[in-house]
């Protein structure tokens, strides 16, 4: 690995130290480097990856079965178990990682290995594993450690993580300054959101606060602890039950919450450990679809019923009054934290600054800042790692290359920096271009005709010689570049949402025989009500068309202006296809003649229909003709007071009793003969009664037999044995012609006493 | 036995099929040939449970799993979980994992006894994986492949490795796994093995582009002829004899 390739002042600074402690040298005399904020420069970052022009040598082909790791160089182990435990270290991990990124930036031609048998990822060796591995996976940084940055973790964003950190989104987030202790090829990034509070941006950055906030964050280096110290405090701080801060810890906070995962931590600044720190999980999100439970039942417009939304909307609100409780129990932390970071969506950020009252943060708070840096799901290595990386000062090495940049940077003292604007925000300078405006007196006139097409007292003739008359008006209002292409949607006078055009206008209020002439001059058929003007969301002049002859005006003009050099497009126009003129009249004829025969056929239907009535009429009192004389011959003696019901009572009874009397006989020639129209509930009643008699029927039949448990359809006969008479119940038979036999004896006997033939019976 | 299957003229059956020592996943979906041939192949012994993960049918890719458990990914719907549970047996334990590499049958390998892993796999993931399966888990590549789970195949009996697999890295794994390894190819000289390939300890089923040759390799690797050698001769003779005559 090469350590500061040929600078000089490597010796003095670090790569990499912390925010918390410039070095004395660089801070004197550091100032907010103009040029560097701008992004003019071209920068190369010196972080120099392994080297990959070594490449391995083959090794022999002898295939030996022992347990190795390759991964790490060639460790040969002295079973099977000490290659799993290596291979389990974190000594292997960061090799392994070593190895993949070597991979990755491999090219594809390249063999796997070389002849001097050297790995060509370099992998570490096992004294490096004292160095010590968080456990969430960071890495240590390549070359080693200066004595002034001992005590601070620094850490390296590895590239594997899979998150893409584009260099231009993360350098916005820095603020660079450039030191006159060395050379001025030399800045050193700062994270912006630090330093200022939210809310200020860009051009407001003050220089001087920026660096009087710089100079205020800077702490006494700390002194080398030795490990009995280390101990000693780790028992206090265990002993330490309730939150308490004493004077000299300067503490920051990190909170952050994202789909139900809470990770919260509170971190001395002064030597980087943790004060206190807490995370939880909930399940609130909804698999699959995403968001929260919350969100979905907000934007449905009310609250799904299943159980998992129930289920998350409980852990939604568990998750809230865990927090709350958090947040007041770190009170006396939080009240003394120097700086809060978060990382809250916005919607969740209720659940931090809830209740003004008696929440510990608020929102409007200077101290709170949000989380600089991308983050992943929320844990407690997540922070550590957000921690190391936003106290981490960034040192870069850069080529200035434009002459502007060159003057800029021999600028050395603060108060010439001061009158420097650090470009944030590109998007300031657009507001000084006009618009044109359109003339209003054309805007005027054209708003005229609108009201002239809407009003109904003028008709389409007198519209057309309006516009004759004003032509040159007309034509130049539509040819003005200044006049939009919904020229009507500035003003109030029309409805002009739906129909921003004349065109429009026309169309809607069915002016059919103004379309062809507004076609002619110029209008645009494509123009949506939309936005933007030809956005497909919107609806254009055909659309809105008021009825079919005007739908119809619009496909005519299509086929006669089909194919012009500058015709429009009509299938944007959303016309469909073309129409002459004599299929449109052709069609109208067509539709005439269709509603006759409609009409025709209508009235054909309606005498069918008169008819059927009669004859279904006519049927029904043959019927009661029929059962009035049956009833009157049989129960003219018994004299029941029939005459006492009324006219519809008796019809009731008389149809019923029809049909009792025909079911009776059902099957018989007189089936035939039942009148068939009876009204629903009469039927029904009448086939109730026939099942009713038949479970009579059927219960009376079955009194003497016992019900018996029904085996298989074959047992549940009362068969016998042919030949034996013996009860065939719970046995399969055997069975030939018609016999039933319960044993094959029985059989052959039977067979033997009539011969094999049923003839012979 | 090995035997020969096809997803709907797809020969990667392994993306549609997840099969371990006490159960068996099928994608929903796909013709009854290919559910008969896992079902008068594995009949009663384990359970052929047909089910969708998180709405699409690439269950195997999805999900990893053994013996003692299955996992599946934060996409799984409650319902499907809910039928998971409802149709594998007590003893598998079902958990969903929240991971960002969601393809959990790409990205892990597992036997009974050990699982390999993507490098990037979270802390928190090996550790669900070591519980619900019971297996120590190793981060792992395959011949410089971070995706473990689609570039092999293992059993309890052997593994069938990529390809390219350089010989010192098919000994360091045989060694780690405990079980003899072999680099191979299905489907006509596909290296995707694990989606070619889906394996037991008694019975295996590649996809129907797999050669002779190729099923005889994985027969013999994963040991699941009676009569190994005379059968891998047998086997052998006619391939062999169908290619180099």
């Amino acid at each position: 690995m090469d350590k500061g390739k040929g600078v000089a002042t490597t010796a003095t600074t670090p790569r990499r130290f912390s925010i918390f402690n410039f070095p004395d040298s660089v801070l004197s005399s550091l100032a907010l480097s103009p040029v560097h904020n701008n992004r003019l420069l071209h920068t190369t970052v010196n972080d120099t990856a392994p080297s990959d022009d070594v490449v391995l040598a083959l090794l022999g082909s002898a295939r030996i079965a022992q347990p190795t790791c390759h991964t790490c160089g060639g460790e040969v182990f002295d079973g099977p178990e000490e290659q799993r435990k290596h291979f389990k270290s974190a000594w292997h991990q960061r090799n392994l990682a070593r190895k993949i990124e070597w991979s990755r930036k491999r090219s594809p031609e390249d063999t796997a290995v070389s002849a001097d048998g050297e790995y060509p990822w370099n992998p570490l060796k096992k004294d490096d594993d004292d160095i010590g591995i968080d456990d969430g996976g960071v890495e240590e940084s390549e070359d080693g450690s200066d004595s002034d940055s001992d005590d601070v973790p620094v850490v390296a964003r590895k590239k594997a993580n899979g998150y893409s950190s584009s260099g231009s989104k993360l350098s916005d987030a820095l603020l660079w300054f450039s030191s006159t202790a060395d050379d001025d090829s030399t800045v050193y990034g700062v994270h912006r959101r630090i330093l200022v509070p939210k809310g200020v941006h860009g051009v407001h950055i003050d220089a001087n606060e920026v660096l009087a906030e710089l100079k205020r964050l800077q702490q006494p280096v700390m002194p080398q602890r030795t490990q009995a110290e280390l101990k000693q405090q780790k028992k206090l701080g265990s002993q330490m039950q309730g939150p308490s801060t004493t004077s000299s810890q300067k503490l920051w906070a990190f909170v952050a919450l994202n789909g139900g995962y809470f990770a919260g931590a509170i971190i001395d600044t002064l030597t980087g450990d943790l004060v206190a720190h807490k995370t939880f999980v909930r399940y609130t999100t909804r698999r699959k679809q995403g968001g929260s439970q919350s969100r979905q039942d907000n934007a449905m417009g009310f609250a799904a019923n299943s159980a998992g939304a129930q289920i998350r909307r409980y852990n939604e609100q568990k998750l809230q009054e865990e927090i709350h409780a958090l947040m007041a129990e770190w009170r006396p932390w939080l009240d003394a934290c120097d700086r809060v970071l978060v990382r809250v969506p916005r919607t969740n950020r209720k659940d931090f600054f809830g209740p003004a009252a008696e929440s510990p943060l608020r929102w409007s708070d200077p101290r709170i800042r949000e989380v600089p840096v991308p983050m992943a799901r929320p844990s407690l290595a997540e922070l550590k790692r957000v921690y190391a990386e936003v106290t981490t000062v960034s040192v870069k090495k850069v080529t200035v290359r434009p002459p502007v940049a060159e003057e800029a940077a021999s600028i050395d003292s603060i108060d010439l920096v001061d009158d420097v604007v650090v470009v944030d925000d590109p998007g300031s300078a657009s507001d000084s271009t006009l618009e044109p405006e359109p003339r209003p007196d054309l805007l005027a006139f054209l708003h005229h005709v609108a009201k002239m097409i809407q009003n109904p007292a003028l008709s389409d003739d007198d519209i057309v010689a309006y516009l004759c008359e004003h032509l040159e008006q007309f034509l130049d209002a539509l040819s003005d570049p200044a006049m939009g292409l919904r020229y009507l949607t500035t003003t109030d006078t029309v409805q002009a949402f739906r129909t921003p055009t004349l065109l429009h206008v026309a169309s809607q209020f069915g002016r059919f025989s103004l379309i062809p002439f507004l076609l002619d001059n110029g209008e645009d058929p494509t123009v949506t009500s939309g936005h933007p003007p030809l956005f497909t969301g919107g609806v254009t002049a055909f659309e809105v068309a008021k009825d079919r002859r005007t739908r119809d005006e619009f496909r005519i003009y299509r086929s006669e202006h089909e194919g012009e050099i500058d015709g429009v497009d009509w299938n944007r126009a959303r016309v469909p296809l073309p129409l002459t003129r004599e299929q449109a009249n052709d069609s109208e004829d067509r539709a005439k003649a269709k509603k006759r025969k409609d009409k025709e056929r209508k009235k054909q239907k309606e005498r069918e229909r008169r008819e059927e009535a009669e004859r279904e009429q006519e049927a029904d009192n043959v019927a009661m003709d029929r059962a009035i004389a049956e009833k009157s011959s049989r129960q003219l003696k018994e004299n029941t007071g029939v005459g006492k019901l009324s006219d519809a009572q008796l019809r009731a009874r008389l149809l019923s009793s029809a049909y009792a009397s025909a079911a009776g006989t059902w099957g018989g020639s007189s089936s035939a003969e039942a009148p068939r129209s009876v009204s629903p509930n009469t039927q029904r009643a009448i086939d109730r009664e026939l099942r009713l008699q038949a479970i009579a029927r059927r219960q009376n039949q079955e009194k003497p037999t016992p019900p018996r448990p029904v085996v298989s359809a074959a047992t549940t006969s009362t068969a016998r044995c042919t030949h034996c008479n013996k009860p065939l119940h719970g046995l399969v038979p055997f069975e030939m012609f018609d016999w039933q036999c319960c044993s094959l004896q029985c059989l052959h006997g039977h067979q033997a006493l009539y011969g094999a033939s049923p003839n012979s019976l | 036995m090995a035997v020969r299957a096809q997803f709907e003229n797809n020969n990667e059956i392994g993306v549609f099929s997840k099969l371990t020592n006490s159960y068996c996943l099928v994608a929903i979906g796909g013709s009854e040939n290919f559910y008969s041939v896992f079902e008068g192949e594995l009949g009663d012994v384990v359970p052929v449970v047909h089910t969708s993960i998180a709405g699409t049918r690439i269950i195997g890719r999805l999900t990893a799993g053994n013996r003692r458990g299955l996992l599946v990914p934060n996409s799984t719907t409650d319902q499907e979980l809910q039928h998971l549970r409802n149709s594998l047996p007590d003893s598998v334990a079902i958990q969903r994992i929240e991971e960002r590499l969601s393809a959990l049958g790409n990205v892990i390998a597992c036997n009974d006894y050990v699982a390999l892993v993507h490098p990037d796999l979270d802390r928190e993931t090996e550790e669900i994986i070591a519980d619900v399966l019971g297996v120590e888990v190793f981060r792992q590549t395959i011949a410089d492949n971070v995706l473990v789970g689609s570039y092999c195949a293992i059993s309890n009996q052997g593994g069938l490795v990529h390809p390219r697999t350089s010989l010192q890295d098919q000994d360091e794994l045989s060694s780690l796994l405990q079980v003899p390894l072999v680099a191979g190819t299905v489907n006509r000289g596909s290296d995707v093995i694990g989606g070619g390939l889906v394996v037991n300890d008694w019975t295996a089923f590649a996809g129907l582009d797999t050669t002779s040759t190729e099923l005889s390799v994985v027969e013999s690797i994963f040991k699941l002829q009676d009569s190994q050698p005379s059968a891998i001769v047998n086997d052998m003779r006619d391939s062999l004899i169908d290619n180099y005559s």
